[in-house]
């Protein structure tokens, strides 16, 4: 079987932009890794924005509009959109916390846990659940 | 696999929906019959027209989809004969700009980064029109939002429930644009193209400009038909150039603040080099028309104050500026800095070399394009300059967060004079 020269071009040329336009590897990402896991990937799971771990917080307890999301980086992340979280920026401001009512949760991401251990001690807040450097703790 | 074949249908979907035709007028003259690449280009400005037209009026998004759905189908009914030739006759150029599209989709769908402002402006904006909420409640309320409502807009016609999707519709922009153009302006077979084109591809893509949800390739692509119209005006002076060049103004004049001030300097340049006095008295109406129409709808239809940037620029701040020569030099420096990372200005440099030292095998005609092209590049790179040296923000961090991104932008005006050099160029190699 005779191959054009055109053809093999065409092919080559295909073949040059799917590896460097990374085909193979983003089609292997979309088959092994459901949306969920890409997030994870892209935002953190108990680091960064921390987008695992409050999926796991989310799947026992009702968060929607009831919790402080509290990140170092001050990052207010657009998939917390829909939980309408209340950001706060200093951790130390607690009597801002405390103050209001409707707010049960705190979520701390990624922050050792020598740096708010003081904060738990002075406000007797309870630490519902703790993974790596994320906490999520009901406010008393 | 669920992900990859809604990757592959919406991709199919979103790519027929703006390839389709949005008014009849193309049909009486048969455009995509004799050029595709420029029958892509206008009705994509078409489409995009209608978009901006929407946003202003913060029309539901089921009620634009289901007009542009009534729209094509209209078009499709009419002459169905057409479009079944205009797809058996442009099916290879057609799957190539798909086939980029699916590409880019892929990436774009495996890391879904948004980048900081992506998600503290412009998701948030798009967040509250998907939501049928007013976008002007969101946060920067002085920032435009075509692109956030282009973005809802997709992501509202997806129907699946992830945002990304509605980024797709930035890649589609962009691609058509980008393969269109260098089709119109490139000679047939031209290898020296072929590469400058993936070059800018490639740069592109690896440089996040277009998955991260900032509005930069925006005005980028939309610059880019821009000085498409304005060269073709320039050329054979026909009003439908013009007509589109006003309507590419005011597309890009809600895209960013800062693109509203680009179109306006281009268009009082382009008035300048007509040397006619009608012409340059009507060009100053429809730049003053460009420039004020924003803030008066800001003003007395949204009812709110707009400015360029009004925590950072006042005329108050602008007029006790004191002028300071190592500032000056410092925004230079970093300009020149920042010329060296983009690909665009990068292979221009040697070819404006080229060109200098044979200047006499062009034509006049593409003198004069390579010259207004360079000059338009000039004269944003100016008005840049004047943001910065007027900045109330500290100029480091101004500097650092900005400046790559708004180079960016303006670097495509380059790409005609890159084109029209390399045509020689490459013909120069094949003679000898």
């Amino acid at each position: 079987m005779k191959v054009s020269k055109k053809k093999i071009l065409i092919i080559t040329f295909f073949l040059i932009t799917c590896f460097f336009l990374n085909f193979f590897q983003n089609m292997y990402n979309l088959v092994v890794m459901n949306y969920d896991q890409r997030m994870v990937k892209t935002y953190g799971d108990n680091s960064e924005q921390g987008y695992g771990f409050i999926s796991r917080v989310k799947q026992n307890y009702k968060l929607y509009n009831n919790f402080f999301y509290y990140n170092y980086d001050s990052a207010q992340p657009h998939w917390l959109k829909r939980l309408n979280p209340t950001y706060i920026h200093k951790l130390n401001n607690y009597l801002k916390i405390l103050k209001d009512k409707s707010i049960e949760y705190l979520i701390i991401i990624d922050e050792p846990y020598d740096q708010i251990q003081p904060f738990i001690i002075e406000t007797d807040f309870k630490v519902l659940i703790r993974e790596d450097n994320s906490y999520l703790i009901k406010i008393l | 696999m669920k992900e990859l074949s809604s990757i592959i249908f919406l991709t199919t979907i979103f790519y027929l929906f703006i390839v389709l035709p949005k008014f009849n007028f193309y049909q009486k003259e048969k455009l995509f019959l004799k050029d595709i690449h420029l029958y892509l280009i206008n009705n994509l400005i078409i489409f995009l027209c209608l978009i901006t037209f929407f946003s202003i009026l913060r029309l539901d998004l089921n009620i634009v989809i289901f007009f542009f759905i009534l729209l094509i189908l209209i078009n499709l009914i009419n002459k169905f004969n057409n479009y079944y030739l205009f797809f058996k006759s442009n099916i290879k150029k057609l799957l190539f700009i798909f086939f980029l599209v699916f590409l880019f989709n892929l990436q774009l769908s495996s890391n879904l980064e948004l980048g900081f402002d992506g998600q503290a402006i412009w998701y948030e904006k798009t967040y509250f029109i998907f939501k049928g909420l007013d976008p002007i409640n969101a946060t920067m309320n002085e920032y435009p939002f075509f692109g956030s409502y282009l973005w809802a807009y997709f992501w509202k016609l997806s129907t699946l429930d992830f945002e990304h999707y509605g980024r797709f519709s930035y890649i589609l922009v962009f691609l058509i644009t980008i393969v269109s153009i260098f089709s119109i302006y490139s000679e047939k077979n031209n290898i020296g193209n072929y590469l400058f084109l993936s070059l800018i591809v490639f740069f592109i893509f690896e440089n996040n400009f277009i998955f991260n949800g900032y509005q930069d390739i925006l005005v980028f692509t939309l610059l880019l038909i821009f000085m498409h119209y304005f060269i073709s005006f320039q050329k054979n002076k026909l009003t439908i150039d013009l007509v589109f060049l006003y309507l590419t103004s005011f597309i890009l004049s809600w895209v960013k603040n800062e693109a509203n001030i680009y179109c306006c300097v281009l268009l009082f340049v382009l008035g300048l080099i007509q040397k006619d006095k009608n012409f340059l008295l009507l060009n100053l109406l429809v730049v003053f028309l460009i420039f004020i129409h924003k803030m008066l709808i800001y003003k007395y239809y949204f009812q709110i104050d707009m400015g360029l940037q009004p925590g950072n620029y006042s005329i108050k701040s602008i007029l006790s500026y004191e002028f300071e020569g190592t500032i000056l030099l410092y925004i230079l420096i970093s300009f020149v800095k920042v010329f060296f990372k983009n690909i665009i200005i990068i292979i221009m440099m040697p070819l404006i070399i080229f060109y200098l030292m044979n200047k006499k095998i062009f034509s006049e005609e593409q003198r004069k394009t390579i010259f207004i092209c360079i000059l338009s590049f000039c004269i944003l790179i100016c008005v840049m300059i004047s943001f910065y040296i007027f900045t109330s923000m500290p100029l480091k961090w101004h500097l650092s967060t900005s400046l790559e991104r708004l180079i960016f932008q303006v670097s495509s005006i380059l790409i005609y004079p890159s084109i029209i050099i390399l045509n020689k160029l490459t013909n120069n190699i094949k003679i000898n």
